[in-house]
């Protein structure tokens, strides 16, 4: 019986090293809870701490690089400036490290450097450190994230030089529309990335950085961020340290912010209003700002798609209140099919739309009419109650969905039983997300779900969805994947790619907006969010939807400089 | 002699093979990774940034020359101990990377397959010693039902039971807040994080054991020897520990030595949910990523464990049980 | 990848140490079918697997709604008219799960058949040439094929065709499995074909094709059942764990694909409870009835392993 007194023992020890785990991890995890409760006060209008989740989206910690132009590096926002913040929903421009810019005709930009600026290691900011960063991507393409030197957005640069506190940028063309991606570049010291040869193999473990936070620890999963007290604008920040930590999935995430160990979060979550905010109202909250348009991308080379008339009919025909309740838990609204993000934009809709805030934009689900439109086109009805082409020809078509992405496959089964409604022959074929975009390469598909951007330069933004150029290529996923090719919106995008004066950039994209609206290339369904999901106990003045002063997911530097501590 | 060449040639042949799968079976999937890699960064919901695709495609260096002469070229860094650079922590080489995760990896499972194979074997013994009595109807069933079940749904329950729910284990991460190294604050924050991934891999796990051996054993006592041995009177405690069990722990220890090698295919789901820092997740990443330089690296590795336990198995088997050397060539 | 490689470790010991008995034995006093049914486990395994393929079979009259039919509201929590709520799509969660007892029964039936072929083709060719050049290429394949890291293959199989049906999956899943038990019946034909019938079928002037295929596996039938049962086994639970890593079959719903869907709603951060919990306690009903069928398949060929 000696076996099954060693086994009782074995069981014994194990049980009781379980429990003595677990007690004790409760209670450490609980106490630590409990200490972040009473921190949460603050102390003089300052915020002790917040949390946030990591923002190096990989599993390995312990390697340490901080290099803004690594694909991946441990801190993206906190450390490394931009010359200025264009705020993507407004699209209203905050001066950060240069002051003022000016166009000169529409192929010489000039930035004036804001003085007084220190690098962390005391040093001072000067428009040659903009130069040489700029110069870099010249000489180093792979560091050139947003086309500078080439001709992705516009004309591409041909120079960068200071002179006095300006930096002046001259193209080889009009270069209006680069504008929006020039801002965003993060400006590093010329006296160490100038040194290190191709700065995007540079491994930089101790950044000398000109940006609100300092490395202050970093033990291969959390990282502390302390304020920098020398800070441009130190004022306006009024957090004391952030701590980045984990990557999350959308369930964990919930989870975290429930329990108050993360702050704010702009990922998916699952039904945000019943997990996140029902729980406690006052605490948590949630805003989603239309941030592009989810739209439907037929093939326009394939029957019957190619028919401007079947298109209005399906305008009409697909139940986008209904899709957006099952992709978005009925978050985000109906999406205008003017292709803007309203109401954000609605002073650009030309007089026509313009009324009521563009409402005659915004199509209601009207099967009936949807119907009509296609008896009125010649689509009759077979047999077999499907419907057929003008010529004769039958309909057979599929949705190519991404397999996996649950919100889209939500849409596609919502689209696909609306359409057979109304007797065309639609099925759902579900591929792994990387044959998807092969497909949007190939062409090789009738229907599936695509992204309109919205942003504020709309050459790239809506213009990215219609222009001939922006068709894929064998090789390159661009914009215009249902492949809409009209000389006329070309011209306008041209236009504006030269165009600085707002009253010209209005009937440009006015031209963008008729187009939509009557050649319906894509049929919007709902708007795409940026989201803010955030807690209230410790810091206030979160962008929200009654005060959205910037968008919350691209634009933390700004929120950074609006919090303060809670009451 | 010829037996060991002969083994040792196979191994080397195999190697081979699976290097040259490992080359081709990720760049025959579709997906370009400088465009995966923008669209991840980017999210779901926006435009691929073409001048950042052509910048990392210009960071990462566009292969030149056909597949054919790629794979030359891969083998001849191989050869040279260069695994390349990985997509997703560039400028850091793979084995850097694979450095920083190994140890988490070799220790979590190396604690889970000692401690399922120990208990799996026990219950499994003592249940066939006693068999068709209670305890050993309790552990078939109980151990037939766990073993069916998804590791995924049981991390779930595990995550939201015990983590969640109790709050007892933390549910993310290898650690938290404390400096790795062999100090007890580090101990004990990696084994409050590594506690439910563990769990969940341990659930799974000694079932296997647990048939197996009861099994055997169950045939063994059938055998001439151990019938002998207790028609001798000796006591029953001598007879299954030192008869029975004994022999029948032979298939046992080489299905351990098997199953340590393909143990890591087993990590990355679990790793992953947890988003604890090792291997497992290294691959379910390198995968989504198509970090091809990162994912040959690991499937080598993988490889390599797997057959190395296989050879170690293999003679074993041979060096203890003169029959098999034929049967298991 | 777990799911895959889990039965041959399990099973191949035994098997190899009774493979001689089994074959004097089977065809003993006793039928078949008797000694399975002998086992109280098996019994019972087989009347849940029977209650399985019944709902498989009346699952339109099961099942309150089609599965595909999405006009519920979302989300809906377990209720009288919807027992398990209803998913993101507003479809019925019972519904998809009773339709999806076919996909998983469909599955365990080809793929196990599938895997069980393929073994046996390699296993006993290989087994039956041993030393020969026949055999060092198959145990080199079939070597290979355990070493490879499965999931980046699957994944690559998986993503070669747009349309992901069933007969892909069961494809995916036979080309990934079938290795294990190709080298099980390698070993067990060495064993038998140096017995005398086989050495007479030789004489006779049969051909190897015939002797291996026709002599032979008539005399393993009980090896080649259990290692079917453990195949189908595997492949319900492979199916289940790709259709979980969302590569399972687009054009069905299997009950992996409803544990995935619930995951990626996040069903339990949303109460959703019955949502992730009866599909994976469904499946593991099933997998844990069909193992314990092997408890009686396995007696035919171990008679040590007889009750009483």
């Amino acid at each position: 019986m000696g076996l099954r007194r060693t086994l009782v023992a074995v069981i014994a020890v194990l049980t009781s090293l379980t429990l003595l785990t677990t007690g004790c991890a409760g209670s450490r995890l609980a106490h630590e809870r409990e200490a972040r409760r009473n921190h949460s006060g603050g102390t003089g209008g300052m915020i002790p701490q917040l949390n946030l989740p990591a923002e190096f989206d990989a599993s390995v910690g312990g390697l340490v690089n901080y290099n803004p132009y690594a694909p991946q590096q441990l801190v993206k926002t906190w450390l490394y400036e931009p010359l200025m913040v264009q705020d993507s929903l407004s699209c209203g421009v905050t001066p950060w490290l240069a002051t003022k810019y000016t166009w000169v005709g529409s192929n010489k930009l000039i930035f004036d450097i804001r003085q007084g600026v220190k690098w962390s290691d005391g040093s001072a900011f000067t428009p040659n450190d903009v130069v040489t960063t700029l110069n870099l991507m010249k000489k180093y393409p792979a560091m050139d994230v947003n086309g500078l030197w080439t001709s992705a957005f516009g004309a591409p640069a041909t120079s960068v030089t200071a002179q006095g506190d300006q930096v002046i940028i001259t193209f080889a063309g009009p270069a209006v529309s680069k504008f929006s991606s020039i801002l965003g570049n993060l400006i590093v010291p010329a006296k160490i990335y100038g040194k290190v040869g191709d700065p995007t193999k540079y491994v930089d473990k101790k950044p000398v950085s000109t940006g609100p936070f300092l490395v202050g620890s970093y033990n291969g999963r959390r990282l502390e961020l302390d304020r920098n007290p020398d800070y441009w604008q130190a004022d306006k920040i009024k957090v004391q340290k952030l701590v980045l930590q984990g990557n999350y999935d959308a369930n964990q995430a919930v989870q975290m912010l429930r329990n108050g160990d993360l702050d704010f979060y702009t990922g998916e979550i699952p039904n945000p209003i019943k997990t996140f905010v029902d729980p406690n109202p006052q605490l948590n909250h949630v805003w989603y700002a239309p941030n592009g348009s989810t739209v439907l991308a037929p093939n326009l080379t394939r029957k019957p798609f190619s028919d401007v008339r079947f298109r209005e009919a399906m305008a009409y025909g697909v139940n986008k209140q209904q899709a957006s309740l099952k992709a978005t838990y009925g978050l985000m609204q109906v999406a205008s099919q003017s292709g803007l993000t309203l109401p954000a934009k609605k002073d650009l809709l030309p007089p026509g739309y313009a009324l009521n805030g563009g409402a005659s934009t915004i199509l209601a689900y009207d099967p009936a009419k949807a119907n009509q439109l296609l008896d009125a086109a010649g689509y009759t009805k077979g047999p077999d109650g499907f419907r057929r082409n003008p010529d004769g020809s039958p309909i057979k078509l599929t949705f190519a969905v991404q397999a996996g992405f649950i919100d889209y496959q939500a849409v596609a089964d919502e689209v696909v039983s609306n359409l057979r409604a109304l007797g065309i022959d639609i099925s759902v074929v579900a591929s792994q997300p990387d044959s998807v975009d092969a497909l949007k390469k190939t062409g090789d598909f009738d229907i599936m779900i695509n992204y309109m951007a919205a942003g504020c330069d709309y050459v790239n933004g809506v213009g990215a969805t219609l222009a001939t150029a922006q068709i894929p290529t064998k090789t390159t996923i661009l914009g215009n994947v249902e492949r809409y090719s009209n000389p006329t919106v070309d011209q306008a995008l041209k236009n504006l790619n030269g165009e600085t004066d707002q009253a010209k950039v209005k009937d440009e994209v006015g031209v963008l907006v008729n187009t939509m609206m009557t050649q319906y290339p894509v049929v919007p369904l709902f708007y795409a969010p940026a989201r803010a999901i955030y807690r209230t106990d410790k810091a206030a003045g979160w962008p929200s939807a009654e005060d959205p002063y910037c968008n919350p997911q691209d634009n933390a530097r700004i929120w950074m400089t609006r919090l303060s501590a809670a009451k | 002699m010829k037996y060991f060449l002969r083994k040792v040639g196979f191994f080397v042949l195999t190697l081979w093979a699976v290097v040259t799968l490992n080359f081709f079976i990720p760049r025959l999937q579709p997906g370009d990774p400088a465009e995966l890699m923008v669209q991840k960064l980017a999210g779901k919901n926006a435009q691929l940034n073409p001048a950042q695709v052509a910048a990392i495609r210009d960071m990462l260096g566009t292969p030149t020359g056909s597949l054919w002469s790629q794979y030359w070229q891969y083998l001849g860094q191989l050869a040279h101990g260069n695994f390349g650079v990985s997509y997703t922590y560039f400028p850091f080489g793979v084995m850097q990377v694979i450095g920083q995760a190994f140890w988490w990896t070799v220790i979590l499972v190396t604690i889970v397959q000692v401690l399922s194979f120990g208990i799996g074997v026990l219950l499994g013994a003592f249940a066939a010693w006693k068999r068709n009595g209670r305890f050993d109807t309790a552990v078939t069933l109980v151990s037939t039902f766990v073993g069916t079940l998804q590791p995924f749904w049981i991390a779930l329950l595990l995550i939201y039971g015990l983590g969640y729910g109790l709050g007892w284990f933390a549910t993310s991460g290898g650690y938290e807040d404390s400096t790795p190294g062999f100090n007890w604050g580090f101990v004990y924050d990696a084994i409050s994080h590594g506690f439910l991934p563990a769990l969940t891999l341990m659930i799974v796990t000694p079932v296997g054991w647990v048939l197996g051996m009861r099994n055997t054993m169950v045939l063994n006592l059938g055998e001439d020897y151990v019938r002998l041995a207790k028609a001798k009177g000796l006591p029953d405690k001598v007879v299954a520990l030192r008869y029975a069990a004994r022999n029948a722990l032979l298939p046992s220890v080489t299905g351990f030595a098997l199953a340590l090698g393909g143990v890591l295919g087993g990590t990355i789901l679990v790793e992953t949910v947890f988003d604890y820092p090792g291997l497992g997740r290294l691959m379910g990443e390198a995968v989504g990523y198509k970090d091809y330089p990162m994912l040959q690296a690991l499937m080598l590795l993988t490889a390599v464990a797997t057959l190395l336990a296989n050879l170690v198995a293999d003679l074993l088997y041979g060096v203890l049980d003169p029959r098999a050397r034929r049967a298991q060539a | 990848m777990t799911v895959v490689g889990a039965d041959p470790m399990a099973e191949s010991a035994p098997e190899q140490t009774g493979v001689a008995d089994g074959a004097k034995r089977a065809s003993g006093p006793d039928p078949w079918y008797k000694i399975i049914w002998s086992s109280k486990k098996a019994r019972v395994g087989l009347i849940v697997l029977a209650i399985y393929i019944l709902v498989a079979i009346f699952a339109p009259l099961i099942a309150p709604y089609p599965p595909q039919q999405n006009t519920f509201t979302p989300l809906l929590n377990a209720s009288w008219s919807h027992p398990l709520g209803t998913n993101t799509g507003g479809q019925d969660v019972f519904s998809q799960l009773v339709y999806g007892s076919r996909v998983s029964l469909l599955v365990g039936v080809l793929g196990g058949t599938l895997a069980t072929a393929i073994a046996l083709v390699i296993g006993l060719i290989s087994g039956y040439t041993e030393g020969t050049i026949v055999d060092d290429v198959l145990s080199f394949l079939t070597n290979v094929a355990l070493v490879i890291p499965v999931l980046p293959l699957i994944i690559t199989l998986v993503a070669y065709s747009n349309v992901r049906g069933i007969g892909l999956i069961v494809g995916v899943i036979a080309i990934t499995s079938w290795a294990g038990a190709a080298r099980a019946k390698r070993a067990q034909i060495i064993t038998l074909r140096n017995r005398d019938f086989v050495t007479a079928a030789k004489f006779s002037g049969e051909g190897p094709w015939r002797i291996v295929f026709f002599e032979i596996m008539p005399n393993m039938t009980s090896l080649v059942a259990a290692a079917f049962v453990g195949a189908a086994t595997g492949a319900i639970g492979a199916e289940a764990g790709l259709a979980v890593l969302g590569l399972g079959s687009n054009d069905s719903v299997s009950w992996g694909t409803i544990l995935y869907q619930a995951d990626a709603a996040g069903a339990i951060s949303q109460g959703l409870f019955a949502w992730v919990f009866v599909p994976g306690l469904v499946l593991a009903v099933l997998i844990t009835a069909m193992s314990f069928i092997n408890f009686g398949v396995d007696l035919l060929s171990n008679p040590h392993l007889r009750e009483g």
